[in-house]
């Protein structure tokens, strides 16, 4: 395509060298503006926020103060930026859509980190998932599953689930029920369980241990042992502890039963033994 | 044979608070040192390579589980058997216990390594506070009087605390328990002897919630200040903590 001499002539006469060093003052002044507050906002919020939310911040708010001096020299040049923001509306609507999963786990990361229901090194269980906690990042929550699994949650999942956190608080309570045989003697067993418990080194003093009779079952007489221990040791610990108690009503000759039920038959049941069946054939 | 804390010569029987017998040996060549420990069933046995190497036995604070690498608390909480009344804004000088365990260090010069812990006690933990926000501290019963010379007794296992306990209020306040940070206080023990003691903690009852612990400084006369492990070292040594009552 050739440009004739006079539609040449009509656009250089459209532009006014006033106009242009006028925006580009405004956009070099937008570029500054943004750079200051970019450090700005990155400082500020490193103090009391993780370094990839803060970082993320700080590039948002550089390219929104960009924009916006952009738009503002667009206007100064005598450009009508109305079609442009039209544009850039529907476009956003369109991204906003295409991009909702990703946002929503963004904003859901950034409510996490606010709320804090965990920290990485924590023992957690979400979404019936149970592991150490690696990472916490923008996106996702990545879990170590006991097993050695690791497990990546969306922040948008864990951000909307019940989350148990094992290792929030110093201590936790273990529970077992131990059934012994009704002949057995209830309180020779309080005392051998008591004495379990009250030698491991890892069973608290306070809050006391608590052994009762819990209930009077079909076919046992079922005590239960509650104890408080560290909680970073609660697995090692109900492994180790009702191994011992369990070796320790054995030592003592306490039977621990299978469940029983007695039988009374209403007419007398005649048994044949098979002497007495060969004889009675013959 | 050797006897009580210091160095070890070639061989120690330690009988501990619960009459268990422990049995150190060292066995000394030009650039090894045999180490092996007997405690009931148990034997174990290490190698220590180097020339002139020493071992010493000294008290270390019975925080640390299963061994001397892991520090399980910083805190011991002195339950004591008869608590102790004190009047509105007086003091009151006493002494009572804290556990320790002995701590086997080896050095050929200057640096001193921990190399093994014998238990003297049995380790109980306790949550102090509550379950929301307390913590766990190293649990000891022990005996509180105003007399010094009761805990005399030569038998490893406990080391002697001075306790200045002092009522800034305008009311009677009872104290049965105490909660200390061991990060804090220092150790020392008397040579060729099972004595140990530490440094003087002052309990200062300053609200009816809250009462103030000072840890004075030490100097071991006629003693031997004990090393700590690395782990319970802290960067920065506080003089002071502070205890919520009503627990």
């Amino acid at each position: 395509m050739t440009l004739n001499q006079s539609t040449l002539n009509t656009l250089l006469s459209r532009i006014n060298l006033e106009q242009i060093a006028v925006a580009t003052i405004v956009f070099a002044v937008g570029l500054l503006v943004g750079y200051l507050l970019r450090i700005l906002v990155h400082r500020t919020t490193i103090r009391f926020m993780p370094t990839y939310i803060s970082s993320l911040l700080a590039k948002a708010t550089y390219y929104v103060i960009v924009v916006i001096f952009a738009i503002m020299a667009l206007g100064i040049m005598g450009i009508n930026v109305s079609g442009l923001i039209l544009a850039g509306g529907i476009l956003g609507i369109i991204l906003g859509f295409a991009l909702q999963s990703i946002v929503s786990n963004l904003v859901s990361g950034i409510f996490l980190y606010w709320e804090r229901p965990f920290k990485p090194g924590d023992i957690v269980e979400i979404e019936g998932m149970a592991g150490t906690v690696v990472d916490i990042n923008i996106m996702s929550t990545r879990i170590l599953g006991f097993d050695g699994i690791m497990i990546r949650i969306p922040n948008e999942k864990v951000f909307t689930s019940t989350i148990k956190n094992i290792t929030a608080k110093p201590v936790r309570r273990l529970e077992f029920t131990l059934g012994i045989a009704y002949k057995e003697d209830a309180e020779k067993a309080y005392n051998v369980l008591r004495e379990v418990v009250e030698k491991h080194p890892l069973v608290l003093v306070e809050p006391p241990p608590e052994i009762y009779v819990e209930e009077l079952a079909d076919s046992s007489v079922n005590i239960k042992v509650r104890v408080w221990v560290p909680v970073r040791e609660w697995m090692n610990v109900r492994k180790e502890l009702l191994w011992k108690l369990k070796k320790a009503l054995s030592n003592a000759g306490i039977e621990i039963p299978f469940p029983q039920r007695d039988i009374w038959l209403r007419s007398p049941v005649k048994v044949i033994l098979s002497k007495d069946r060969d004889q009675e054939e013959s | 044979m050797s006897k009580g804390y210091g160095e070890l010569k070639d061989k120690i029987e330690i009988t501990t608070q619960q009459q268990q017998k422990t049995v150190i040996t060292i066995a000394k060549n030009n650039n090894k040192v045999i180490y092996t420990r007997k405690t009931g069933n148990m034997e174990i046995h290490r190698i220590i390579g180097g020339k002139d190497i020493k071992v010493t036995l000294q008290p270390v604070f019975s925080v640390f589980y299963p061994d001397i690498s892991k520090q399980y608390t910083e805190y011991i909480l002195i339950k004591l058997r008869s608590p102790i009344d004190i009047a509105p804004q007086e003091t009151l000088k006493a002494y009572t216990t804290m556990p320790v365990d002995i701590g086997v260090t080896v050095s050929n010069g200057e640096k001193q390594y921990f190399i093994d812990l014998v238990f003297c006690n049995n380790m109980k933990l306790a949550l102090y506070g509550s379950v929301n926000e307390g913590i766990i501290a190293r649990y000891h019963e022990a005996n509180i009087t105003t007399n010094k010379n009761v805990y005399e007794a030569n038998k490893p296992g406990l080391s002697i605390v001075e306790l200045g306990l002092s009522n800034r209020l305008n009311e009677w306040v009872t104290i049965s328990k105490i909660l200390v940070n061991v990060n804090a206080m220092k150790l020392c023990y008397k040579p060729s002897t099972w004595q140990a003691y530490t440094s003087k903690i002052v309990f200062t009852a300053i609200t009816r919630l809250t009462a103030n612990i000072a840890y004075h400084s030490i100097s071991c006369v006629n003693a031997v200040e004990a090393l700590k492990p690395h782990t319970a070292k802290l960067p920065v040594i506080k003089h002071k903590t502070s205890m919520p009552w009503g627990y």
